[in-house]
């Protein structure tokens, strides 16, 4: 190593960019201060549902001393098939088309490195959420950014896609709802995307984490669900948004099985099986009651409104928020930089806000909000936010 | 067959350390099922410190040299592309598994496998760099994949070595605990090699916690923080039930690993009477919760044979670096240990059988 002096360890590679670093330090920033309301973290407040905790209970009196085989406990993996079959009109070959993974960052990580060669291109909506770049960076491939605008709430269009397709191009990468941008994709946009996919013999990754979290009437469809698409997707799902198990780390990939065969290869030596109590706990989940959901979805519509009439009365733009629990705010008016206010917002009006540049360069205007705190703490957010942005302050 | 034994899976098995158990369920009452904090617990990064003062010389600080990770896997996979840049050599010294072709592979590197030197053999002479470009990280399992801890001087060296190279020094302690403790570096020894080029990777296998998912690795803060960074878009942060087992474990002390070590041990004296009437103990390699039993090749063969003609499922030793051998897991009470000793020995050698002990 050129550079390095004795007894000084350099990294070889950096795997954050400027604004992900950003959005680190002032998480570790918030984390020091007191009182702070943090609207950061997209980690429910809310809490895992009861029979799941016992589920989990259990699972540790019983299960404590075993290991789950590397793709999952084959029970979870056939309960996974059939929820996507029933659920989301997805048909993969049974258990053999799923790896349960250590959450659906780790599903996200295996999806590109099984899909992508050095030197190939994907095509990824932007904004985004950044922990794509890494991956797709250390698959040595290129990321190709689509342009979405708040405008017409973060749709991608298929003749975006149509232009930016090189011969290189390989796969997309969908994510619907969307973090940052809670946009909703709709099935005719999704249609036209088939259409383009199918053209140029394309691949997709589709994120679908934030699947049941929707709002005002929007529906979720699943890519693979769409005709011809079962065999070009990759879904990628996980426990940690609509169940609040973001502390489980459990999450899934289904796809064609020789994908599926090249993700364990590297699970192997990445992070082995996943954590075995919390597969109990995930198989409690997917066959459990759901009632909780329509509680939960609830509280989040309760907690959205608030936040956008709060926006609303700040004089933000925003494209509407039709899933997830963010919501991308157009700070322009401001007329200063996302990291600049989001640091402002911190250290003066204690509330953690993300700034947009964390989800992409291009973002200096804007910032992402979440409701992840009781209605009370919303509104006292939103008073600080008012005072820091006065005027006067 | 009705008493078919299965001694392949990862699992020391029925050895359960209640204070991990009830720290685990102690948390999960008291709602730890959000993320944590990226780089773990902090209490158990401080745990983790205290347990690893043993092997790396010094307490590392645990707020900046230390990172809870998903299992010993992904300790290693963060701390090799920390490291290990494209076109760089990973130089693993000493048995290893096959799969470290892929974990150089996936850092865009080279695999250079060292095999470690003779007992007799001059080591001061033995490890130059130097002559080997572009080494990006030494990887060294003490003890090795097959439990033999890897000599003092030979440890010395890699370590001047790491140090005078500007190398980091990746040791993985993940068979470690499973042996009685030892102080294996002293405070003066690493001072002297240089402490900022030791990374020391671990896991909880030993209290049984294997299928939790958590492991570590600690050294110089400059790594730490690119790993976590690498960490954070592989698997965000380990599970917060599995930190708090692991804390529990930690906290329990010297005692509950000590437990481990006698069942063990006697697991393992029980299959060795097994195959002693058929002259084969004396080949048998203990490595934590694995014996590995040497049969000369056709592992695949020999597997299946004992599957139909034993009712013992085993796994083949070459993945893991113990190539000829077949790996048997001390997952069994002591009589069904010496059960299927027994009748592998009766399958594999069967001329062997007549009173000639090893
Ligand atoms: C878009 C998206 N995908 C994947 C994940 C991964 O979540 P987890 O690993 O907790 O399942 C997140 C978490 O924030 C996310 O926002």
């Amino acid at each position: 190593m050129a550079d390095s002096t004795p007894g000084t360890m350099v990294p070889r590679r950096s795997f954050v960019e400027e604004g992900t670093r950003q959005r680190y330090e002032l998480m570790e920033l918030a984390g020091r201060l007191s009182g702070v309301i943090a609207l950061g973290r997209g980690d429910p407040d809310l809490p895992t549902p009861p029979h799941v905790v016992m589920a989990g209970k259990q699972a540790i009196a019983e299960h404590g001393g075993t290991v789950s085989p590397l793709a999952g406990l084959p029970e979870l993996r056939d309960t996974i098939a059939e929820k996507l079959k029933v659920e989301n009109g997805i048909e993969v070959e049974g258990r053999d088309g799923i790896v349960v993974t250590t959450g659906g960052q780790e599903a996200v990580y295996l999806a590109v490195q099984a899909l992508l060669r050095p030197g190939d291109e994907i095509l990824v909506p932007d904004p985004r959420y950044t922990s794509y770049d890494v991956a797709i960076a250390m698959a040595g491939a290129r990321l190709a950014l689509v342009p979405t605008n708040r405008e017409d709430g973060f749709q991608v269009h298929a003749s975006d896609l149509e232009r930016l397709v090189t011969p290189r191009t390989r796969a997309v990468l969908l994510i619907s709802p969307g973090n940052p941008t809670a946009g909703v994709l709709k099935r005719q946009n999704l249609e036209e995307i088939r259409e383009v996919v199918i053209k140029h013999n394309l691949m997709v990754i589709s994120d679908e984490i934030y699947e049941k979290l929707l709002y005002d009437g929007a529906r979720h469809v699943s890519v693979a669900s769409l005709r011809g698409m079962a065999e070009r997707t990759v879904t990628v799902n996980g426990f940690s948004k609509t169940y609040c198990m973001t502390g489980w780390r459990l999450g899934y990939l289904a796809g064609p099985v020789p994908v599926m065969e090249r993700a364990q290869a590297l699970k192997r030596i990445l992070s082995g099986p996943p954590p075995v109590i919390s597969q109990y706990a995930g198989l409690a989940a997917l066959r459990g009651p759901t009632a909780f959901l329509d509680d939960y979805l609830e509280t989040y519509r309760q907690r959205r409104k608030v936040v956008l009439d709060g926006l609303d009365g700040l004089g933000f733009a925003y494209g509407p928020p039709m899933g997830a629990f963010y919501v991308f705010v157009d700070a322009s008016s401001i007329g200063r930089s996302a990291y600049d206010l989001s640091r402002s917002l911190l250290l003066d009006g204690k509330v953690l806000i993300f700034p947009g540049t964390a989800f992409g360069p291009r973002w200096t205007d804007y910032l992402r909000m979440s409701w992840l705190q009781p209605v009370s703490e919303l509104e006292e957010a939103l008073e600080r936010i008012r005072d820091v942005l006065r005027p006067s302050a | 067959m009705s008493d078919f034994v299965d001694l392949s899976g990862p699992a020391i098995g029925r050895i359960v350390h209640q204070e991990a158990m009830a720290a685990a369920s102690a948390a999960l009452d008291a709602g730890a099922t959000h993320y944590t904090t990226r780089p773990g617990i902090v209490e158990l990064r401080g745990a983790i410190a205290d347990h690893i003062v043993r092997w790396a010389g010094r307490r590392p600080d645990p707020l900046t040299e230390v990172l809870v990770t998903c299992g010993v896997e992904e300790a290693v996979f963060v701390a090799v592309l920390t490291t290990v840049g494209a076109g760089d050599r990973l130089l693993v010294v000493g048995p290893s598994p096959t799969t470290d072709e892929e974990l150089a592979a996936a850092a865009g590197g080279i695999l250079d496998r060292l095999v470690l030197p003779d007992v007799h053999d001059d080591v001061s002479q033995w490890l130059c760099l130097n002559t080997r470009p572009r080494v990006g990280a030494i990887l060294v399992r003490n003890p090795t994949v097959d439990g033999s801890p890897v000599a003092e001087p030979v440890m010395r060296c890699l370590r001047q070595c790491a140090h005078d190279q500007g190398v980091p020094l990746l040791e993985v302690k993940a068979l470690a605990d499973f042996l009685p403790a030892v102080h294996d570096s002293t405070e003066s020894d690493v001072s002297r090699a240089g402490a900022a080029a030791s990374v020391v990777i671990g896991d909880f296998s030993a209290w049984n916690l294997e299928g939790w998912r958590v492991g570590y690795v600690a050294g110089p803060s400059s790594l730490i923080g690119t790993m976590t960074d690498l960490m954070q878009a592989l698997s965000i942060c380990a599970p917060a039930l599995g930190q708090y087992a692991a804390l529990g474990a930690l906290q329990s002390g010297e005692v509950t690993l000590a437990a481990t070590r006698t069942v063990l041990a006697a697991r393992a004296a029980a299959f060795s009477t097994g195959l002693s009437a058929y002259g084969q103990a004396a080949n048998l390699r203990v490595a934590g919760q694995y014996i590995f039993l040497p049969v000369g090749g056709a592992e695949a063969d020999v597997i299946e044979t004992l599957i139909r003609e034993a009712g013992v499922r085993v796994e083949a030793g070459a993945p893991v670096g113990v190539p000829g051998a077949l790996r048997v897991t001390l997952s069994e009470p002591e009589a069904v240990m010496l059960g299927a000793a027994t009748r592998i020995a009766a399958s594999l050698f069967p001329k062997a059988g007549e009173g000639v002990d090893g």
